[in-house]
């Protein structure tokens, strides 16, 4: 954030609606897994192919790396969703806009209802969303997305926590992977080249989408 | 080369950075302690036995009651119960940092992240009141 690669501005925006949806998402999500526990491996599995066709769309995307942004909507320019990051592949500050606010603001709010009804994580749609949608350069759609992830996921816990539905042997592994993943991968991504971070991002992308597929018919006992 | 951000997305990131390193020194202490099996709320044994189960049976079968509007921290005096409320205090992150931001934020900005603000902490108190659930 101090590098100017995650948008602030933009994650306060899109998180005024992303979190109510989280929020509304963790409470079904409880709900579902205690009710319905069948139901959650359908959604697992619908949310894996849904992510195969977003990994399509960004293999056949150009410019993912740097997408050009002509006409600005009205409400993106009222908001300045603008920024400027220094770029060491191109040696230069590479300034962005952000555009199609009014469209992207429904999809934040379906991604933070769907990753937080099973602890899904969302970045796997955020940075599509961010990228594709909203033509932020893949840097700072990564950034700005863990930023939005960690808002999202902070209003999402507390009905867990309350619960007891936390358990330390599980949590604390998690978390402390999570956190030394997040400042590594916080300072590989400051320098490695654009192309790499693509990479991974579809990298990831593919295998979550397995993972989900995999993991929803191991609880229908398909597989 | 850095490019000169905003004085808010300095302040926030500061935040956000000692926050969650007091919230992870907790963390860490606390789970030490609870694998060292240092006066545990559930002994880990019995943890792995039972955490397939829903969270309201995983209570009864371990403590004899259910966690309702996190009367798990009425057992605070276990490692276990510290490491939950260190990530409690690890959830409570974003809402000090963008109370910290909160009079460099200008219109419509400081309107938008009072809302978030409200719908962090709505999420927090949610439990107190509603239940788990919402009922």
């Amino acid at each position: 954030m101090e590098k100017g690669l995650a948008n602030l501005r933009a994650a306060i925006v899109i998180t005024t609606v992303s979190i109510a949806s989280s929020i509304v998402g963790s409470v079904l999500g409880l709900w579902i897994t205690n009710e319905l526990p069948e139901g959650k491996h359908y959604i697992t599995i619908a949310l894996g192919i849904s992510l195969f066709f977003i990994f399509a769309v960004m293999v056949k995307s150009k410019r993912v790396e740097f997408p050009e942004v002509g006409k600005v909507d009205s409400t993106s320019e009222k908001l300045d969703l603008s920024g400027r990051w220094y770029e060491p592949s191109r040696d230069e500050v590479v300034e962005y806009k952000l555009t199609r606010l009014p469209y992207s603001l429904p999809a934040f709010a379906g991604v933070g209802l769907v990753a937080s009804m099973f602890g899904l994580g969302a970045g796997w749609a955020n940075v599509p969303v961010l990228n594709l949608l909203m033509g932020a350069p893949l840097r700072v759609a990564v950034s700005t997305s863990m930023l939005i992830i960690t808002l999202n996921d902070a209003a999402a816990m507390w009905v867990y926590i309350a619960r007891g539905a936390v358990l330390p042997l599980i949590v604390v592994p998690s978390v402390l992977g999570v956190t030394i993943g997040a400042r590594i991968g916080a300072m590989i991504a400051e320098r490695v080249r654009p192309r790499i971070i693509r990479l991974v991002v579809l990298g990831i992308m593919l295998f979550a989408a397995l993972l989900d597929i995999e993991k929803g018919l191991a609880g229908l006992g398909v597989i | 080369m850095d490019v000169d951000v905003a004085d808010e997305y300095k302040t926030f990131a500061k935040v956000v950075r000692i926050s969650t390193t007091a919230g992870l020194i907790m963390l860490i202490a606390s789970s030490v302690m609870y694998l060292l099996d240092i006066d545990p709320f559930v002994e880990p044994g019995r943890v792995v036995e039972t955490w397939h189960l829903p969270a309201s049976k995983f209570w009864k079968v371990n403590v004899g009651k259910e966690m309702e509007s996190y009367s798990e921290f009425l057992s605070i005096e276990h490692p276990d119960t510290i490491a939950v409320f260190s990530l409690f205090i690890l959830a409570l992150t974003p809402v000090l940092a963008l109370l910290t931001i909160l009079p460099k934020l200008k219109g419509i900005y400081r309107i938008l992240a009072v809302i978030v603000i409200s719908e962090l902490l709505f999420g927090a108190v949610r439990p107190l009141f509603l239940g788990a659930f919402g009922e």
